[in-house]
């Protein structure tokens, strides 16, 4: 390709006599013209994605990196209420470890209740009656599950939330698109 | 940058018409709604699916009913998925792979069971020891996008005695 010798730049050609600054007569600005609409456009441009993007309600769950949760599309937004986390390793309730994930089976608790879970369960419980006294127990829990934990260890969990009064059950999701969800249609 | 606000005259001493807007204000209110926006940003949406559960160790069979409710019941197997509604039998078995087709028929399944009842029916999801959450949560996901919204994760051996 032949090298040709650079045309108009952009911006040369806005007729707004204010935004030139000249010095002297016909000799050439020190000052370059600096056209600020494109980055105008950018900026509103991004902060209307921002601001769609943006959730009033915060942070309510801490995903710790052991923790993958599985996608879906359908679900409601996320209220405050005692979470369970269950990793493939370990098992936390509201960020304080528990249990092992591994020491939980039918054998080592036939009766389905898993003691250490039990008593933080039955604490929280506890201390939620003490402070809203005269109102009835709502029962909410949310299980945070990674993607590949067994029904078998989530069996036990959700029997001892059950003997702690928990009974509604409430699973941490990441929310996808409906194109992206494997929804069969 | 863009300056001036005020009009300027023009060579014959005529007030021009042109207004120079000031977008150094817009530009930094801009740049601090960006910086507020960026920090506060949630980056992965985490949401809930809202169950009932009714799991606990000693139901090995299902209480005694006056009169059965119609329930869509669902068992969750590591090779296949069993679903019917209460009192029909055999029930509708739908194998695990190719994945395409499972989450196709279960759909339609679920659609034909709804369809079915009259009223408004109950889910009452299980599953065998070894199926990992995520299957669980891709059947509660076609539930609810067929309009199956009353999902009850339940003890296996009460949907087991339901389907077999």
């Amino acid at each position: 390709m032949p090298i040709k010798k650079p045309g108009k730049q952009l911006g040369k050609s806005i007729k707004l006599k204010n935004m030139k600054l000249t010095v002297g007569h016909g000799r050439a600005s020190p000052y370059a013209d600096l056209n600020i609409t494109p980055m105008v456009d950018m900026l509103t441009m991004i902060v209307v994605f921002l601001l769609m993007t943006f959730s009033a309600t915060g942070e309510i769950l801490f995903v710790s990196k052991d923790i993958l949760l599985p996608p879906a599309f359908h679900a409601t937004d996320l209220e405050r209420a005692p979470v369970i986390a269950v990793s493939k390793f370990t098992i936390g309730f509201e960020g304080q470890f528990t249990m092992n994930t591994a020491d939980v089976n039918e054998t080592a608790y036939p009766d389905w209740k898993l003691t250490p879970l039990y008593t933080l369960l039955d604490a929280e419980r506890e201390a939620w009656n003490a402070a809203h006294a005269g109102e009835p127990f709502k029962g909410e829990v949310i299980i945070q599950s990674d993607n590949e934990v067994p029904f078998s260890v989530l069996k036990l969990i959700m029997a001892t939330c059950g003997k702690a009064k928990y009974i509604n059950m409430n699973f941490a999701i990441r929310q996808i698109g409906k194109s992206e969800a494997p929804l069969g249609d | 940058m863009a300056g001036g606000g005020a009009p300027t005259p023009s060579k014959g001493g005529k007030k021009s018409v042109d207004f120079m807007v000031n977008l150094i204000p817009t530009i930094d209110l801009m740049s601090v709604l960006i910086s507020f926006l960026l920090i506060t940003a949630v980056w992965t949406q985490i949401a809930r699916i809202d169950t009932d559960q009714a799991i606990s160790q000693n139901t090995s069979a299902p209480p005694e009913q006056k009169e059965k409710e119609k329930n869509v019941n669902i068992l969750l197997t590591a090779d296949e998925a069993v679903m019917n509604i209460t009192g029909e039998k055999p029930p509708k078995r739908i194998p695990r792979l190719p994945e395409d087709k499972y989450f196709k028929d279960v759909r339609q399944t679920l659609k034909e069971l709804k369809e079915r009842v009259l009223v408004a029916p109950k889910v009452m999801l299980a599953a065998e020891d070894k199926v990992l959450y995520k299957n669980i949560i891709q059947v509660m996901d076609i539930c609810l996008d067929v309009g199956l919204t009353g999902i009850t994760v339940a003890n296996p051996n009460i949907v087991q005695g339901e389907l077999l």
